[in-house]
């Protein structure tokens, strides 16, 4: 879930120093990049299929003929389905992010720059949304469309609008109290002018770090509804679905089959995180 | 005529923090108990490092030298326990602004009685008792009432009177004001000065006020010791020093005092240049780059603070000359 | 808030918009599946076969042949009399299944929340108070870890760990009504439940102490004399748990929330379950009254939150809190 107080995601001053820091930020993007590889070139660099069944072989090891990190109870390939699983747990994530950036950032511009009244309304119901979580709001979406790859992904979008919306609010409000804004807006810009080729290319850098962060967050209450069963369907390889099919596998003592998918979220959540948080740290003094 | 505090080239330097010279240099003198010793000195001159140190709080990662005793106690090698028992018992310190210094969320009561309580000198009921007693003595209308009261409820004054009672409520020898009054306006001032005289007459309890106002120690100090970038320049009766300085510094300080009685025309003279920067250490006088009177001598050598007259002692070249040259 | 009819006038207003999210909630809640597309009947009946009963059964149930504001009306008192509807899925009223599942669920986020307040206050405290920069360091670089490791993967390398491997823990239900059984069955999952919340609570004691303990306050506290134990629990941690306190909401609704997962992954027969099964067999009553319940909950503890804070900080009540 997504901290409704963007405080929180501030990176503590001085933990680590820079260097440490440039390189955590540099072997992220590593991560975050070679998933996106793996995504996008799943078809021609998997070296199974990912759906293809194999019974003689359940459960096996990690090096088993071939299969590097082993086959899962159904004997297909763990390696395999975490690549082409990358589409969809990644895809999934990308929506849900833009969506909720594309609501927020034009419901917050809109709350900022009108004010009066208008404000008064989007603070409400932005305050009201803060209270349906992320993954509450994922799951009533799916009660109402059914399971699939879109609808949960649309209510995490509305569940997360309400905080980028509030920070965008919170910069643009900053910005437009400063100097130039108000010298453009004296020597007659228009106001929608001012917005738009003035303000908001100020205003976003930081706006942007939180839709990055939120992409993390996105991500594991994405892979949590198909681990539900309410995203993704088996048997496609998504992997929510990978770590939900990993139980009966898991209870024959076959922890390679979990620890897979496992590895691979928390490594691409760290990752988001760590690029987000240094892209935030980077414009704290805004926030100020 | 007992002496309370005694002070022998007492020094506080910070090599960790980078400084070139130590931040307190080597500070000697006396206190008489039931006496009121004034501080002066612009910022940074070291008047808060050296009140702090009387309560055994030095900076953390501080190398001290030469002595400073309270009382029977050794404060530069003190042991933790002393320490608190002395901060417990013998020593209270009131400071420039009281609102940030007692905790908000806590009832004035709270913060009275908690030292005594705490230190089990005094049951709740005694210590609520003198507490009361000490508000009344504070003037604060209704003491009772005010004991209930949360600190965001009293006015700056009123908070700086509960200050000063806490910081009494142990009945200690010494106390002392950082700045007390700074931070009011001039009635309150005048008034919470007025206080802290009649406590010392009353009760006998010394009084070391720091200040950057020279007036104000003139109404309240018997001595006077003036601090200058970690040393002191200048020390002495205080009706002596103010009317007849001995050191350019003190005589500079008392020029770009204002004066009320003053001709108001005049513009305020302030010393020019700013006080020498802990990254810098001067080989002679520390006052040099901004005196008036500087010359060779002054640069060229570790300048002394002499005896010049009965009771006075000042730090200066001219103080080193032989009688008809000065 | 000055005098009785401040409080009062404060107490209110904190009800009044406690109440208005929660009316707000059950009208998109109800509403939602009118503003679908296509015919409310057709979601309600999806992935089963439309007998002439069970059709029956919802076009009465929702009103399907009333106003929609008629239909609300009723849906809303019937609510606030108790009838919480009617599930298709058990063939039971929704407020039996509640009244089954929510205690397990509300054991085991209480069980989740008191290892979050002990042991995040703990490890916030101690790196806030170590004077060692690699301890801190260390502590903080755990619980940010702590914080990623969605609750989900928690679970199942719960269940490997001390399930599977060493047998300590039940790896299945929540045991009968005694005591003893519940603790058993619902440590790991409290366990599990806990860790992503036990950083973010670490990490906000932590920040908060700090600021707390370079306050001149403090200072002024240990130099008249008061012991470091003393001084730290009287006015560093009292004077920090304000800020603490204000992610009580954050907490409970997040902790209901994701009971789901660890419910789910320990089969754990709470509410959390319930809303899985419901989502998934489209039982729509169900799911209503379980997301209400939800939004109820946070609503109550941020209530109680903000009533609470002028009491622990004085100074907010001048302020008429916030
Ligand atoms: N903990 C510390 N570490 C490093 N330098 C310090 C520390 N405490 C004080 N100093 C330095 O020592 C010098 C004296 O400080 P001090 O606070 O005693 O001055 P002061 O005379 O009380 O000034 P003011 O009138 O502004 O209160 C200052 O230059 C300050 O920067
Ligand atoms: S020693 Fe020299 S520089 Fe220092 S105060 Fe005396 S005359 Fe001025
Ligand atoms: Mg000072």
């Amino acid at each position: 879930m997504i901290p409704a107080d963007t405080r929180l995601l501030r990176v503590p001053r001085r933990v680590g120093d820079r260097s440490t820091r440039r390189v955590g930020f540099v072997l992220a993007c590593g991560v975050v990049a070679l998933a996106v590889v793996m995504a996008i070139g799943a078809p021609l660099l998997a070296p199974f299929d990912p759906l293809a069944v194999n019974l003689r072989l359940i459960n096996a090891a990690p090096g088993t003929d071939g299969h590097l990190l082993g086959t899962d109870a159904s004997g297909r390939d763990i390696l395999s389905r975490l690549m082409h699983g990358a589409q969809t747990s990644l895809l999934g994530p990308l929506i849900a992010v833009l969506v909720a950036s594309g609501l927020g950032i034009a419901l917050g511009a809109l709350a900022a720059w009108q004010g009066g009244w208008t404000d008064q309304v989007i603070s409400r119901v932005i305050e009201f949304l803060f209270s349906f979580p992320g993954l509450l709001a994922a799951v009533f979406t799916v009660a109402l469309f059914g399971p699939g790859f879109l609808a949960p992904a649309i209510g995490i979008a509305i569940a997360y609008a309400p905080a980028i919306a509030r920070l965008t609010r919170t910069v643009i409000l900053q910005e437009r109290d400063k100097l130039y804004v108000k010298a453009e807006l004296a020597l007659g810009f228009r106001g929608i002018r001012v917005l738009t080729r003035s303000v908001m290319p100020n205003a976003l850098p930081i706006v942007l770090s939180l839709s990055v962060l939120s992409f993390g967050y996105a991500l594991i209450d994405l892979a949590a509804l198909s681990y539900l069963g309410l995203g993704v369907q088996a048997p496609q390889p998504d992997w929510g679905v990978m770590l939900n099919e990993s139980t009966s596998s898991m209870l024959q003592g076959a922890w390679w089959v979990m620890a897979a998918p496992a590895i691979v979220i928390i490594l691409v959540v760290v990752s988001v995180n760590i690029i987000g948080e240094a892209l935030l740290a980077r414009r704290q003094e805004v926030l100020r | 005529m007992t002496t309370i505090i005694q002070a022998r080239s007492f020094t506080i330097d910070l090599p960790e923090a980078g400084h070139a010279r130590p931040v307190i240099n080597g500070i000697t003198l006396d206190v008489v108990a039931g006496s009121c010793l004034g501080i002066v000195g612009e910022s940074g001159s070291g008047k808060s490092l050296f009140s702090r140190a009387l309560l055994g709080s030095f900076p953390e990662d501080a190398e001290v030298s030469g002595t400073l005793r309270l009382g029977a106690v050794e404060l530069t090698s003190a042991a933790p326990e002393t320490v608190r028992a002395l901060r417990q018992n013998d020593v209270g310190m009131i400071y420039q602004d009281p609102r940030a210094s007692i905790n908000p969320v806590h009832r004035i009561e709270d913060f009275l009685i908690e030292g005594v309580v705490q230190a089990g000198m005094l049951s709740r009921s005694e210590a609520r008792e003198r507490a009361i007693a000490l508000l009344r003595r504070m003037r604060l209308q209704e003491p009772e009432a005010v004991m209930r009261r949360y600190p965001d409820e009293l006015s700056g004054g009123m908070l700086q009177r509960v200050m000063i009672a806490g910081a009494l409520i142990a009945e200690p020898s010494v106390l002392l004001c950082d700045e007390a009054t700074t931070a009011l306006d001039v009635t309150t001032q005048a008034e919470i000065v007025a206080l802290l005289n009649e406590l010392r007459v009353e009760l006998g309890v010394t009084l070391i006020f720091v200040t950057h106002d020279l007036e104000l120690a003139g109404e309240l100090c018997d001595t006077l010791c003036v601090l200058y970038a970690g040393e002191v320049m200048e020390l002495g009766p205080t009706a002596e020093v103010l009317s007849s300085p001995r050191h350019p510094y003190t005589a500079a300080l008392l020029e770009s005092t204002p004066r009320l009685t003053g001709d108001a025309t005049r513009a305020l003279p302030s010393i020019p240049g700013v006080v020498l920067p802990l990254s810098s250490a001067a080989p002679g006088c520390v006052f040099a780059d901004r005196c008036r009177f500087v010359t060779e001598q002054c640069t060229s050598g570790r300048i002394d603070l002499v005896t010049v007259a009965p009771g006075r002692r000042s730090r200066c070249v001219f103080d080193h000359l032989p009688e008809e040259q000065r | 808030m000055n005098g009785p009819l401040g409080v009062i006038r404060f107490i209110a207003g904190r009800l009044a918009a406690a109440l208005l999210t929660v009316w707000a909630t059950t009208f998109i809640v109800f509403s939602s599946l009118f503003l679908v597309p296509g015919d409310p009947l057709a979601v309600l009946l999806r992935g089963r076969r439309p007998t002439p009963e069970l059709v029956e059964r919802l076009r009465e149930e929702y009103g399907l042949d009333d106003p929609f504001l008629v239909r609300y009306a009723d849906w809303l008192s019937g609510l606030l009399r108790g009838d919480l509807g009617y599930s298709i899925q058990f063939q039971t009223d929704v407020g039996n299944l509640l009244a089954a599942r929510l205690p397990i669920t509300a054991w085991l986020v209480g069980y989740a929340a008191i290892i979050i307040l002990v042991v995040g206050l703990a490890v916030g405290s101690w790196s806030a108070l170590t004077r060692s920069p690699n301890v801190d360091r260390g502590i903080l670089i755990a619980t940010s870890a702590l914080s990623a490791v969605p609750a989900f993967v928690a679970a199942l390398v719960l269940l490997l760990v001390f399930s599977g491997v060493l047998g300590w823990f039940p790896a299945f239900g929540a045991g009968d009504d005694s005591f003893l059984s519940r603790l058993e069955h619902l440590t790991l999952p409290a366990v599990a439940l806990s860790l992503t919340y036990l950083g973010l609570i670490a990490r906000v004691t932590r920040s908060s102490l700090k600021q707390e303990l370079t306050s001149d306050h403090v200072v002024v506290a240990r130099s008249r004399g008061l012991g470091a134990a003393y001084v730290f629990r009287h006015h560093v941690l009292r004077n920090a748990l304000n800020p603490i306190l204000s992610y009580a909401g954050i907490l409970v609704a997040g902790l209901l929330v994701t009971s789901q997962l660890v419910e789910f992954a320990f089969g754990v027969p709470g509410m959390g379950s319930l809303l899985v099964e419901s989502v998934r067999s489209i039982d729509f009553a169900v799911v209503q009254i379980v997301t209400i319940v939800i939004v109820l909950a946070f609503v109550v503890t941020n209530t109680i939150v903000d009533l609470l804070a002028p009491l622990i900080n004085p100074r907010l009540r001048g302020k008429g809190a916030r």
